[in-house]
């Protein structure tokens, strides 16, 4: 719908108010640019203290599991492992040569197998990140589609029936459904694998099992935003000048309904990856989410800075990328440089 | 200044009548977690080795377990341990983020932009990630769970006060009362906090539903209430060994936990609140 | 009740009859409603809120909500074919389904020019899209030359700039003109202008309504206005249609029914206009003059958007308002009224210059660094701001927001009793009891919630609250702006009583010059935050200095009635010609 650039297009504003705006820009994009390094900074310091400064002791846990068969262990083998460790070093010490590793790349060796932690990490990203682009996949034409449908007649039978599935779907235990799934679609049916396995078919019914919350809440709301905008003055007057329904619904309530929707990308990602510890964990997948489990019940700290590092890194970048993208979808927010969030 | 005719469908709360079945449910619920050995038909440890396995029947409502416990006397039993550890939970979030909320809401300035910045780098967590944190700082253990799930919620919670807090003072009575020289503690407490008082109300009911099922998931991660004990999302969490031949160890404390989760929303949507999506 | 019986003759555009609307679990919103336009001219339908004005509106395009239930005898429309206006006889044809005479018959001119237009469209889009749908034109080059063409016919200038900037760059009466040029691509032979420039300046009104008269008799169109202002309606409009709570009460030719109106209730929108309030004497000041409140070289700036440079709100701005004295403050929106109101209320701290309250300066009224939210005079004590408190006081625009909703009324206008410690319960009670007396309302009011009040009761209650403390100065926001006519007539006679037998004096702030000049002293004009013209009342109504006050002063309808006193722009109102006291 945009129309080409006119040859002989009258200045739209002032030269020296688009400098300002232009500069208003660069400023803009280099606060989002600030603002993502604090939010990763932030959580690596929060992660650090919450796992290191708290009272329980993680070399003692490790001994205990590492040495359950091969009966207890001396104090001058606890020293030595944590000397190994640096656990014998001030905390603040630690924090600032653990931030330089981390900085460097190397986020140190795991606690419990001793295996360097981008090892352990690189075996089994592969599969969250299959597992988490197929959540993905499903959920958001889904919730699209279903948002769509409900909010096609306000006050119409349907709308009043499909506006309460989100509702319902989030009031069901995340696990539980995917025990559920599970049960019907691989003991009963016999239409799915039970359990582990690789390729697509068992990619299928975990990427359903993540789907499902994730929809329910962006689905819920999608139908808000959308019923909001048919409230609009604009949709009113679109219907009286006589356009057809399907075209004002598609082409001015869903845009500007789906724009404020955009912000919710960081959540979703967020969403569906931390779903996958539970996902993960009911289909008995290897990946980051069941390591992640697997980790905070042995307190293996070193694997769980990085993972918490990791995923502060990719939702801070998907919300930088929303905040960028923002003002070029919303002409309104452009040249204000204020929050992009509605 | 024609008002135009807004439509009437969107009034929330004339939708929502007293939700009665909700409420009865949960006051069924709440009897269970108060005095669960009235309502629990069988002891909930009693083993009874001839008995494993059973599907539900007359005698076990909700069958038997693979020592041959009741099915029914658990749930109820570990009724007492989720509501517990969610109520815990919602309290110390409510606590901590009314005041978070309240202070930065009504002083504004330095304050709000401070803690809302601390919110800000929170809110970029999902909340589930921030409850392992802290649990794998913490520990596991029923009270562990109820702060790490609580600390969890407080950002979003924290925000939607303020937002409350900012909205009522926005208006046009509070900044007359201020205009007639009433001292700011007292507009605060007298004209703000009745008026935020209502939204919040229906947030701790939806968020009570949040809490259940988030205790739910990561006891059934095996980070909550250790077995033997009873809770619900451990009892689904051991039902899994045997859910291809015993169906019900798993889907009827679901389906317990569903129903409780569903009528907290219920009951939250009535006070006007709205229950899904992110706060 | 149709206007007149020979309008079926040739020359009808639009026929309803018994039009009923209603809403499930209420009252008839409309009842029986009949209306009849004939082709080329203008009827307008006038009524206050919750009239049915508007919803007969949106029933006639079918717009009403789902739940409503809309039922007519009869729906006549002539689509006249091909031919223009005066088309023959026989082109009256019935419409079962009023969605029928979307766009192409009836064009429609909402009330919310800001709103009204989808923010995320360019102006060139919105017009394409029309075209595309009216005319089959999907020529981008086409449509660019038509829109060019049918903005530079709605007067927007610089056109070919327009097309590419979206809705939020323009302003108001921009996009008002916009929407006119869009409701006329589908070449209706109606058009429908529901309160069109209600949320629009004086000015701009003026201009958007002449507008209007250009399109109809350029184009042999016909004008549906629903309108509260009866003024305006009289002003504009050939017909006159009077509605109230659902039904017509009167209809007529406008001459017919401002020249001779039949039922009481139009008398009564015609006698309650301002300019029937009882003359002020002249204002003299107290030897020695008294002044209560004074500003001097107020100034203040606020932010603009990022990489903008700051905008001042006000600029320099000194006024003194002697005991018993109304100052009014004029200009358009964005005149930097409101800014100065919260200057000398003290909700605002000036940049520079000082509030001098009997004399003395208000300390932290002008100068010093920032404060948070709750930071009125958070610079000094609690002393300097009670006193301050006690003697300016503010009664807001909206009387429903203003008054807490969850209080009851009496517990309402004790509260700054309470909050300066002014005596104990029982005389806060007794207080309270005179004051309702004073603002004539009924005791038992006390009791009620301000959501059970009406509009104009509120407004009372507001203005017990403000006299509670005894002030000096009340700080009048636009008081009567939001409330029907024949309320805020017995309200500002209420305020001049008030002020006669308590000696108060007014900072009035109004965007209706009809108010004002019945009621100010003194008239301040502002434009963009400076001063433009000040002087007594009389003389700025009648012999304008700037050219600005002029505009704002040729933009007030003027209404040819016998029963008003009409504001004609020679002479001051007067006492003498009118009885004022068959006021309800």
């Amino acid at each position: 719908m945009r129309l080409p650039p006119h040859p002989d297009r009258p200045g739209t504003t002032s030269p020296k108010l688009s400098a300002a705006a232009r500069a208003s820009t660069v400023a803009y994009v280099l606060r989002r640019c600030g603002y993502f390094v604090v939010v990763v900074f932030s959580v690596y310091t929060l992660s650090f203290f919450l796992l290191y400064a708290l009272p329980s002791d993680p070399v003692a846990l490790m001994l205990e599991r590492r040495s359950a068969g091969a009966g207890g262990s001396t104090s001058e083998q606890v020293e030595a492992l944590r000397a190994q460790y640096g656990l014998d070093q001030p905390l603040l010490v630690r924090y600032i040569e653990t931030l330089g590793q981390l900085l460097s790349g190397d986020p140190g060796t795991s606690f419990q197998s001793g295996r360097p932690v981008p090892e352990i990490i690189g075996a089994v990203a592969p599969n969250t990140l299959g597992l988490a682009a197929g959540g993905l996949v499903i959920a958001i034409p889904l919730s699209l589609a279903l948002a769509l449908a409900t909010s096609w007649r306000q006050g119409s039978a349907l709308h009043r029936m499909l506006v309460n599935v989100p509702a319902l779907v989030a009031a069901v235990p995340a696990f539980w459904l995917g025990l559920l799934l599970l049960q019907l679609f691989s003991f009963t049916l016999g239409w799915a694998p039970s359990a582990g396995g690789t390729g697509l078919s068992a990619l299928v019914l975990p990427s359903v099992a993540l789907a499902l919350p994730v929809s329910a809440s962006l689905t819920a709301v999608l139908v808000r935003g959308l019923d909001d905008v048919q409230r609009a003055d604009f949709v009113e007057l679109l219907r009286a000048r006589g356009l057809p329904w399907r075209r004002v619904y598609l082409a001015h309530v869903a845009r500007n309904a789906l724009l404020p929707f955009v912000t919710l990308a960081g959540l979703t990602v967020g969403g569906v990856l931390v779903g996958t510890v539970i996902t993960e964990t009911v289909f008995a997948r290897a990946g980051l989410g069941r390591l992640l489990a697997s980790s905070v019940e042995t307190q293996d700290a070193p694997v769980i800075l990085a993972i918490a590092v990791l995923a502060a890194v990719l939702f801070a970048a998907v919300n930088l990328a929303v905040d960028l993208l923002y003002p070029i979808l919303d002409p309104r927010t452009r040249h204000r440089g204020s929050g992009a969030r509605a | 200044m024609t008002v135009t005719t807004a439509p009437p469908i969107t009034s929330r709360r004339r939708a929502s009548s007293v939700p009665v079945l909700a409420l009865a449910f949960l006051g069924l619920a709440g009897v269970a977690a108060l005095l669960p050995k009235a309502v629990a038909p069988h002891d909930p440890f009693a083993q009874d080795v001839s008995q494993r396995l059973r599907p539900p029947s007359a005698e076990h409502l909700f069958g038997t377990d693979e020592l041959g416990r009741d099915l029914l006397s658990r749930v109820v039993h570990g009724t007492q341990a989720s509501l517990s550890i969610a109520l815990l939970a919602v309290a110390f979030a409510f606590v901590a983020s009314l005041v978070i909320g309240l202070t930065a809401g009504y002083f504004g300035g330095v304050v709000d932009r401070v803690l809302m910045a601390v919110v800000d780098v929170l809110l970029a967590l999902p909340s589930l990630l921030i409850s392992l944190l802290i649990v794998s700082g913490l520990g596991t253990g029923a009270v562990n769970l109820a702060v790490a799930v609580g600390i969890a919620s407080v950002p979003a919670l924290a925000r939607v006060t303020r937002a409350e807090v900012l909205g009522v003072s926005a208006r046009t009575f509070v900044e007359a009362a201020k205009g007639f020289g009433l001292p700011g503690r007292r507009v605060l407490l007298r004209h703000v906090l009745p008026h935020a008082r209502g939204p919040i109300t229906a947030l701790v009911a939806l968020e009570l539903a949040t809490m259940v099922l988030s205790v739910s998931a990561l006891s059934f991660l095996g980070y909550g209430t250790q077995p033997p004990d009873p809770e619900w999302g451990n009892l689904i969490a051991g039902g899994r060994d045997y859910f291809a031949t015993a169906w019900w160890l798993t889907t009827l404390p679901g389906a317990v936990l569903a129903g409780v989760v569903l009528a907290l929303h219920r009951v939250g949507r009535g006070l006007g609140g709205s229950e899904v999506g992110p706060a | 009740m149709s206007i007149v019986e020979k309008a079926a003759a040739p020359g009808t555009l639009l026929r309803l009859e018994g039009l009923r609307v209603a809403y499930p679990g209420g009252p008839a919103a409309v009842d029986g409603l009949s209306v009849t336009v004939p082709s080329g001219s203008s009827v307008a339908i006038v009524g206050e809120s919750g009239s049915g004005k508007s919803t007969t509106l949106h029933a006639l395009l079918g717009l009403t909500p789902r739940t409503a239930h809309v039922s007519f005898d009869r729906l006549e429309f002539d689509s006249g074919n091909g031919s223009g206006a005066g088309a023959g006889a026989g082109g009256l044809r019935r419409i079962e389904d009023p969605r029928e005479l979307r766009g192409r018959s009836v064009g429609l001119v909402p009330q919310d020019p800001i709103r009204s237009l989808d923010p995320l469209m360019r102006i060139g889009a919105h017009f394409a899209e029309l075209h595309r749908h009216f005319l089959g034109l999907t020529d981008r080059a086409e449509s660019r030359v038509r829109t060019i063409a049918s903005l530079e016919a709605v007067g927007v200038d610089r056109p070919e700039l327009r097309l590419r900037q979206y809705p939020h760059e323009l302003s108001g009466g921009q996009r008002q003109r916009i929407l006119i040029a869009l409701a006329l691509i589908g070449e209706p032979r109606l058009l429908l202008a529901d309160e069109p420039t209600s949320n629009l300046d004086a000015t701009v009104q003026r201009r958007v309504l002449d507008l209007f008269d250009e399109v109809r008799t350029a184009r042999g169109l016909s004008v549906l206005l629903v309108t509260h202002d009866i003024a305006v309606a009289g002003e504009r409009a050939d017909h006159l249609v009077v509605m109230r709570a659902g039904r017509v009460v009167e209809s007529g030719t406008a001459d017919e029914v401002l020249g001779d109106p039949k039922d009481p209730y139009t008398r009564q929108l015609l006698t309650s206009l301002p300019s029937a309030l009882p003359a002020r004497p002249a204002f003299r000041a107290e030897s020695p003059p008294r002044v209560v409140l004074e500003a001097r070289d107020l100034t203040k700036s606020f932010a603009g958007g990022r990489g903008q440079e700051r905008v001042d709100a006000v600029r320099e701005v000194s006024l003194t308002l002697h005991r018993g004295q109304t100052v009014a403050v004029v200009g358009e929106s964005g005149a930097g009224k409101s800014t100065l109101l919260r200057l000398l209320t003290g909700l605002e701290r000036a940049d520079s210059g000082a509030v001098l309250l009997d004399g003395d300066e208000v300390r932290g009224s002008g100068g010093g660094g920032g404060g948070g939210g709750g930071g009125r005079f958070d610079r000094f004590g609690r002393k300097a701001r009670a006193d301050f408190a006690r003697r300016v006081q503010l009664v807001y625009q909206n009387p429903a927001r203003s008054l807490n909703p969850s209080l009851p009324v009496g517990r309402v206008i004790a509260e700054p009793l309470e909050a300066h410690r002014v005596g104990g319960a029982r005389s806060r009670a007794e207080r309270v009891r005179e004051l309702l007396e004073q603002v004539e309302l009924p005791a038992d009011i006390a009791e009620r919630r301000p959501g059970q009040l009406s509009g104009g009761q509120a407004q009372r209650v507001a203005i017990a609250r403000a006299l509670a403390l005894e002030p000096e100065v009340v700080v009048l926001d636009e008081p009567v702006s939001a409330l029907d006519q024949a309320v805020q007539f017995a309200l500002l006679r209420l305020l001049g009583e008030l002020q006669q037998r308590l000696g108060i004096a007014y900072l009035l702030v109004s965007h209706d010059l009809g108010v004002v000049r019945a009621v100010a002293d003194e008239v301040i004009v502002m434009h963009r935050g400076r001063v433009e013209e000040r002087g007594a009342t009389g003389s700025v109504f009648t012999a304008p200095a700037s050219p600005r006050t002029r505009a704002l002063l040729d933009a007030v309808p003027v209404l040819k009635s016998s029963l008003s006193l009409s504001s004609s722009a020679s002479s001051v109102p007067s006492a003498s010609s009118h009885d004022r006291t068959s006021q309800p």
